[in-house]
């Protein structure tokens, strides 16, 4: 029996909450990532906008061969896993470094690396990470833990059971197989 | 209005208001009992189902979000599919207790759907999220495997197997409980469902120790719903045991408990829903008192008293030639400590049991290791005559000992009388594990001596047992333990001391192995380091020191003529030797039947029906295949087919005691009872000329049993045992430490079926190496930290390559075809075989249980 080599895909950690984003000026923003962050340096600025998710810029888009990224109507980026065969081209064009590998049999991944404290956070975003904690308490094989103010998965542990996505009261949890949590273009 | 959840199961538009978890909508409302409930906590994949084409935990998906979706289950799968999986399951041995199986099941369908070729790695990762504790998982990919090659076409289905005309003695017999657990129609008391039937469950301590003041039900009581509160008050007998009745039924007020498994009062309602309620409902006043955590606290002068006779459970003695001389007199010593921790069985089958008032008594359907066991300790509990209660085993979903003692049997029992109605008592998983007995924690230290040669002298060994707080088996674990300790060598000189002490932790009593997991890591491991004393390989000490039929073992029994440690040895000496710095080594042995003296008899009793044979023997069938094993025994003698023959399962009102499975003793004790009294049947079909119709309405009875002697007996050669098993262990690392191949070389005797001799050892093996390296089971303070997903369990993905080899003399036993136990002996050497390697790999002796320091344990640290 052949072995076929085990597959990589990009997973996005962002699932576009951002309060601020829509009252900012998302249509007038012009350009890839870079060229977001060069007109609207955040972070030091007084704006409320979330200093850690997608900026929905499309550096990805353009850093991938195969069409396998696009940015979605939530304005973020999002991978079609079917197209994508984890070469990790979008990886490095993400300025937030928010792309990262995995295998696909982990479909349960965190879609927040936000730093921020929770409060904060709870005020930036719809859907970004407050540190509750609920999913360390519910995951049965202790694979989830509170790093940086966000959760984060070891899938050394991980079986993708889903109970994480299902106890989030924030949705900050996603299932990729839209099954635990609504897949994106299924809303 | 409500919201309203709509969604496909199996084809049929379904609708609820309710939003539950799917696992209970699918058995309670659906009565899918497929979907079996192992922990309802996303750990274990007995639940998993196909939603949308994934594979998912029903456990964890609710019915909101299951909306609009379209659901699989086992009941669900088309007839090819259902055909292809019972018949490449069946033929590969993929199912013992079969729990776990309607889940691998789905998972399988959910990768074939997707990928129908997929390759091994595949389908390991496909089952990454299904535990399975009996099989070693390797059967189970085979049968993925085979059922996508039947779903594509490229294998056929070979309908003679399943029929079994040929079910002899050495045939690749198809169990005979592959269907109704593959398709998941098979019951487990947990799938019973009678008339009226209402719902107890027992509220624990929430300490290990503390003086219970005052129990307040009255609300709960109060609750529409709730049917009865019963507490100690109420109890006839308040105590239960397997051997030493020391165990409360429930905590008096006023009296102090013993652990957090310890129940203080039981409630009754109608559903499960109010029951939860109604116990949060109850408020217990205690009085914490400081526990005793560990055996040195229990030793201590000053220590609390866990029972009032003393800390001190059990103790034993066994000595034979002058130990302490032969020591002194020898060229080399190791003396050494070890330590091995309690171990979980981690049985895929919560605890449960169904009884209802039956005739002029209670009639319990169980899931355990002995119906007469169970009929014991509670009519011990009630009082009774035993006739008065009947116990009927349901299938058992794993044992592994932890099923010997009462757990949900007798408090069902229990309310059901109190309520005249029928009433289900179902653990949940957190509650079987600070429950049930564990393999006993032990600390131990060992000198084991030889000469210039390597040829072993004396040994001399003090093993402190933590029972926890109650006996359950110390007794006979502590004396394998000790029994065991020497190793299946042929030296004469031991003195070894054993002590098994109580305290507040969970209990301890048997678990596979029964003690002789512990004792035979210490011994091996000394036995490497004489080895390197005297210059010679670890294989090398082993095969001179081997016992071999004729010689004396070191409790004076003379080997008899089946044993075949030697062949065991020379079996793996290749792959050993091929791996120099990479391999560990270790031998075992492991008694077949109870012996020490005990009337350890099988019993079986044939009856001639319908034009078929019915098979009655009480000898519970916990997944290892014994119930399979007693029709090949009656087919070889009497030349007839599966078909012709029933087995009537473990049921004490019918079939005839036939004693504890334990002491990996059915396949012997049962078997030769089972043949005994098919010769008679076979004579009488001769004479009738092969006409089994003739012989309508007859019986045939036998009983076997060949007397041992017990310990410490007065005879220069003691029989202690009717049969011992052998093995030998290779265990192979690669460069990283990760353990790449197990070679496990056994002498069971006669091999009864040759594919489910290859899953015990393979089953046992992979919980030998969980005991090696991953599997622990942290207590604070008495209390249990584990849960079931974090047990340390090994996963499909992580198992290496396991060679079941098994070596069949010509010379045998006259009994039972000459077949021996494999139930324990597959887990016992593998532990200090794995040491072995990580020793021969770096020089470093790890002499704690899970060893520290491996590839395994530095994965779990580098993600914490």
């Amino acid at each position: 029996m052949a072995q076929r080599r085990k597959k990589k895909v990009a997973v996005v950690q962002c699932y576009g909450g951002c309060t601020a984003k829509e009252k900012a000026t998302l249509k007038e923003r012009r350009g890839n990532c870079e060229q977001i962050l060069a007109f609207y340096p955040l972070g030091e600025s007084d704006t409320s906008e979330c200093r850690w998710g997608c900026l929905g810029g499309g550096s990805c888009v353009e850093a991938c061969r195969l069409g396998a990224v696009r940015i979605n109507s939530r304005g973020i980026a999002e991978i079609d896993r079917e197209k994508c065969v984890g070469c990790g081209l979008c990886v490095k064009a993400c300025p937030r470094k928010l792309i990262r590998l995995t295998s696909p049999e982990f479909n349960i991944y965190p879609a927040c690396v936000n730093e921020d404290p929770g409060a904060q956070t709870r005020k930036e975003c719809e859907t970004g990470c407050i540190a509750c904690g609920i999913c360390v308490k519910n995951c049965p094989v202790d694979a989830v833990s509170i790093q940086d103010n966000h959760a984060v998965i070891d899938e050394e542990k991980c079986i993708a059971c889903g109970m994480c996505a299902v106890k989030c009261p924030r949705g900050t949890i996603r299932d990729y197989n839209g099954i635990f949590t609504a897949r994106e273009e299924q809303v | 209005m409500k919201e309203n959840y709509c969604f496909m199961v199996n084809g049929i538009v379904r609708s609820t208001e309710v939003d539950k978890p799917l696992l209970r909508y699918l058995r309670d409302d659906l009565h899918l009992h497929s979907v079996k409930d192992g922990c309802s906590e996303g750990a274990c994949g007995t639940c998993t189902i196909i939603v949308d084409g994934k594979a998912v935990k029903s456990c964890v998906l609710t019915t909101k979000l299951a909306a609009g979706r379209s659901i699989i289950t086992t009941e669900g799968l088309s007839e090819a599919e259902k055909e292809a999986f019972v018949y490449a399951f069946g033929s590969k041995g993929s199912v013992q207790c079969g729990f776990c199986i309607p889940g691998m099941v789905m998972a399988g369908k959910a990768l074939i759907d997707r990928v129908p070729d997929p390759t091994e790695e595949e389908i390991k990762t496909a089952l990454k999220g299904n535990i399975c504790r009996c099989t070693g998982y390797k059967k189970i990919i085979e049968g993925i495997q085979l059922a996508a090659a039947i779903l594509r076409g490229d294998e056929k289905i070979v309908e003679e197997l399943e029929k079994g005309d040929e079910y002899g003695v050495g045939k690749k017999a198809f169990r005979l409980d592959v269907r109704e657990k593959v398709l998941g129609y098979g019951e487990y008391p947990d799938d019973v469902e009678l008339e009226n039937m209402v719902y107890a469950s027992a509220v624990r301590s929430k300490y290990p120790r503390a003086r219970v003041l005052d129990i307040h039900f009255e609300k709960a009581l109060e609750l529409p719903g709730v049917l009865a509160v019963l507490t100690a008050e109420d109890v006839p007998n308040n105590k239960v045991g397997h051997l030493q009745q020391d165990w409360d039924v429930m905590i008096e007020k006023g009296s102090v408990t013993r652990c957090v498994g310890d129940a203080i009062c039981l409630v009754v309602a109608e559903t499960r829903e109010i029951l939860e309620k109604a116990k949060k409902l109850i408020r217990i006043d205690y009085e914490e008192l400081k526990p005793v955590t560990s055996i040195w606290e229990a030793r201590a002068e000053d220590a609390p008293k866990v029972h009032s006779k003393g800390n001190l459970c059990q103790s034993r003695h066994v000595t034979r030639g002058d130990a302490k001389k032969a020591i002194k007199e020898s060229k080399y010593v190791v003396t050494q400590e070890y330590s091995t921790p309690f171990t979980e069985h981690a049985f895929l089958e919560p605890e449960c049991a169904v009884a209802f008032p039956y005739k002029d008594g209670v009639k319990v359907y169980s899931t355990d290791q002995g119906v007469y066991d169970t009929r014991h300790e509670i009519s011990i509990m009630l009082g009774w005559d035993p006739e008065r209660i009947v116990v009927e085993n349901k299938l058992v979903g794993g044992g592994f000992g932890g099923k010997e003692d009462v757990s949900a049997q007798h408090i069902a029992a229990l309310a059901a009388l109190k309520v005249n109605c029928p009433v289900k008592v179902v653990f949940s998983r957190q509650e079987s594990i600070n429950f049930h007995p564990k393999r006993h924690a032990m600390e131990g230290t060992f000198t084991l001596a030889c000469d210039e040669n390597g040829i072993f002298t004396g040994l001399d060994c003090e093993i402190y047992f933590d029972t926890g707080a109650y006996a359950s088996l110390c007794g006979p674990v502590l004396e394998r333990a000790c029994t065991h300790s020497v190793g299946p060598y042929c030296y004469q000189n031991t003195d070894i001391r054993g002590f098994g002490y109580y305290t507040n932790n969970p209990p301890a009593g048997a678990f596979r192995g029964f003690g002789v997991c512990q004792s035979e890591f210490a011994l091996e491991s000394n036995i490497n380091l004489l080895a390197e004393k005297v210059g010679i390989s670890p294989w090398e000490i082993r095969y001179r020191n081997a016992i071999e039929p004729g010689k004396v073992l070191p409790n004076g029994q003379i080997a008899d003529c089946s044993t075949a440690l030697k062949e065991t040895l020379l079996a793996v000496k290749d792959a050993y030797e091929s791996n120099p710095g990479r391999a560990g080594i270790a031998c075992a042995m492991k008694n077949a039947g109870v012996g020490v003296g005990l009337p350890d008899k099988g019993r079986a009793k044939l009856i001639v029906r319908d034009g078929k044979v019915e098979l009655y023997s009480a000898a519970s069938d916990i997944g290892q295949g014994c119930a399979t094993v007693f029709v090949q025994m009656v087919a070889e003698t009497t030349g007839l087919g599966r078909d012709m023959i029933r087995n009537m399962g473990a049921n004490s009102e019918v079939a005839p005691d036939s004693g504890t499975t334990s002491g990996s003793r059915q396949t012997l004790i049962t078997g030769e009872a089972v043949r005994m009294a098919s010769a008679d049947l076979d004579r009488d079909l001769k004479e009738a000329g092969g006409d089994l119709g003739k012989l309508e309405g007859k019986e045939y009875f036998a009983e076997f049993f060949d007397p041992t002697d017990k310990l410490g007996a007065d005879v220069p050669n003691p029989k202690s045992h009717v049969a011992y098993g052998f093995a030998t262990h290779v265990v192979i690392l690669d460069d990283e430490g990760r353990v790449k191949e197990v070679y496990a070389a056994h002498d069971s005797g006669k091999v009864v079926n040759p594919v489910a001799i290859q899953g015990q050892i393979e089953g046992g093996v992979l919980m030998g190496l969980g005991y090696a390296l991953t599997e622990d089971f942290p207590l604070k303070k008495g209390v249990p930290q584990a849960k079931y997903g974090t047990l340390g369990l090994m996963r499909s993905t992580q198992i290496p390559d396991i060679h079941a080899i098994y070596v069949e003399k010509d010379e045998l036993l006259p009994f039972a075809y000459g077949a021996k136990g494999i139930g324990e002996i597959a887990t016992i050497p593998t532990a200090p075989a794995v040491q072995g390697a990580y020793y021969a790999m770096d020089q470093i002796l790890r002499t704690r249980l899970p060893m520290e320091n491996t590839y395994y344990s530095k994965k779990q640290k580098a993600v914490r």
